[in-house]
Formats: C-alpha cells, sequence, structure tokens
C-alpha cells in the first residue's frame, strides 16, 4: 500500500488507535448518569458524522451523473450511499444503546430519534427504487434524481427540525450543536481525530465498493 | 455586610450538595487503578487490526483484478 497514494488510508488506522487508546484512558468529566458512558461521544457520534460525509458524496456524484450521463457517476453514488446506510444503521444501534442505560428506554418518540428513523428509511427506499429498475441509464437517472431529494430532506430532518422542538437527545431543543454536552476542552482533542478517523473508514470501504462495482460493469461490458 | 456574608455562606452551602455530587459519580477508576482497562484496549487493537488487515488485502486483490481485466 503505498504512502503517497494511500496516505489517508494509514491516518484513519493512526486516528482510530489514538482514539481508541485516548478514548478508553483519558479522564472524562464526572457526570451523573452518563458516568463512563460519556465516551461513548468518541464511537456513537463519528458515525453520524461519518454517514453525513458519505451521503454528501453521494449526493454530490447524482449531481454529476445527472450532468454528464456517466455511470461511473451512478456506481460512485451507490457505494457511498450504501456505506453511509451502515453508519446509520450502526449509529442507529449504539445510540438506542445508549438511550437504554441513560435515558432508560431503547427507544423513546424524541424528534432527532424518529428523524434519524424516518432518515434510514428514506435511504433504504433509494435501495428498493434502484433494485426496481432493469434499464441501467433510467435505472441511474431516477436514482439520482431521488437521492438528491433524499439528501436535500435528510439535513432540515436531523439539523433543523429536531432543534425547533424539545429533545432529549443533547445539542436540540433550540441549543447548537455542542456546548450543551459539556464537552470540556479534553474530550475535543479524542472527539474530532475521532470523527476523521471513522470518516476516513468509511470513505475507503466505499471507495472499495466502488472498485468492486467498477469492475463488475466492466466484465459485464466484456460479456456483451 | 452581615447580610452579604450570610448570602455568601448560604451560596456556598448550597453548592456543597453538587460538589460532594461530582466526587461522588462512579467511574471506572479501579478498573484503570489496577491495569485491566488494558486488556480491553489490546483486545479491541487486535480487533481493529483485523479489520484493517481485512481491507488491505481486499485492496490488493481489487488491485489484482483491476490489472487482470485490462491485459
Amino acid at each position: 500500500m503505498s504512502i503517497t497514494k494511500n496516505w489517508w488510508k494509514w491516518l484513519s488506522m493512526i486516528l482510530l488507535y489514538y482514539t481508541l487508546v485516548a478514548g478508553l484512558m483519558v479522564e472524562v468529566p464526572r457526570l451523573p448518569i452518563l458516568h463512563e458512558s460519556i465516551r461513548n461521544l468518541y464511537f456513537h457520534v463519528p458515525m453520524w458524522f461519518g454517514m453525513l460525509t458519505l451521503y454528501a458524496i453521494s449526493f454530490a456524484q447524482s449531481i454529476m451523473y445527472l450532468k454528464n450521463n456517466t455511470l461511473r457517476h451512478d456506481i460512485r453514488a451507490r457505494a457511498f450511499a450504501e456505506t453511509g446506510l451502515l453508519y446509520g444503521v450502526l449509529g442507529l444501534l449504539t445510540g438506542s444503546l445508549w438511550a437504554r442505560y441513560t435515558w432508560g428506554a431503547w427507544w423513546t418518540n424524541d424528534p432527532k430519534l424518529n428523524a434519524a428513523a424516518i432518515g434510514m428509511l428514506m435511504y433504504l427506499a433509494y435501495f428498493v427504487l434502484r433494485g426496481s429498475m432493469e434499464d441501467p441509464s433510467q435505472r441511474a437517472k431516477i436514482a439520482a434524481v431521488y437521492n438528491i431529494l433524499a439528501f436535500l430532506v435528510l439535513v432540515p430532518l436531523l439539523f433543523v427540525i429536531p432543534r425547533l422542538t424539545d429533545s432529549l437527545h443533547p445539542g436540540n431543543g433550540g441549543n447548537p450543536g455542542f456546548n450543551s454536552y459539556d464537552l470540556d476542552n479534553d474530550m475535543r482533542w479524542v472527539f474530532y481525530p475521532a470523527v476523521l478517523g471513522w470518516i476516513l473508514l468509511g470513505v475507503w470501504m466505499a471507495v472499495q465498493r466502488r472498485d468492486l462495482y467498477e469492475l463488475e460493469s466492466n466484465i459485464e461490458h466484456a460479456d456483451n | 455586610m452581615l447580610i452579604t456574608n450570610l448570602l455568601k455562606t448560604s451560596a456556598i452551602l448550597a453548592c456543597a450538595p453538587m460538589v460532594l455530587l461530582a466526587q461522588s459519580v462512579e467511574m471506572a477508576d479501579a478498573l484503570r487503578s489496577d491495569g485491566k482497562i488494558w486488556i480491553v484496549i489490546l483486545s479491541l487493537g487486535i480487533l481493529l487490526a483485523g479489520v484493517y488487515y481485512f481491507l488491505w488485502r481486499t485492496d490488493q486483490k481489487i488491485d489484482r483484478l483491476k490489472k487482470d481485466l485490462k491485459s
């Protein structure tokens, strides 16, 4: 693995090992109810940052597809959306576990939680839509339009609506993202590298999928 | 003067339970003091190494397939 071309893969590994050690060892604020589970900040929250980054790349690829009509962009949009969905599911699962032991229930009818669930269903529908069409260029065009729409709905759904109402989830109910976490400065030193590390890992997985689907389509063309 | 002193004292007294609360919050102090948290970190480190090894190997396989398809 050449370091000049794949430096970001190495970076992701270094950052995640740092996250692992610092995330479990460095002092965190002593807060009742949360206790050590505050360390979930380094693992649960980066899933959403990762999901959003991957969906944003997918969104950009869909726009590029509509501009250029090259299937390469459709393949990329699919690969990044799939990895984004994986991160979303992992974010929901870890969040649900965290909620069980801090809020007392696996799921609450919280606007942030419900919005996240709706967002996941929206992207599931993207794959159902893709699967329902045979013709590659028709599928690519309709899926691109849907994907653009889904992303444009997802952002206000996750980051605007929950802030307009009351929510148990930190960063909502009128508060801007972070201060309500009691995120002290020491935690930032672990949190931001953790976010970048998890994002880069997601990009790596998405790039592998992209390569695989490109190879697949090359083989199909060779057969015909 | 007396009133301000009284106010100060009562303010300090009012904060006392919070200080006590902050100290009595249970954390994994014992876990860390006997050093065994390292076992967890090492285990997770091994898992992470496995994931990265797998990704790296898959990269290699993809590169090989790309080369094969080109020729």
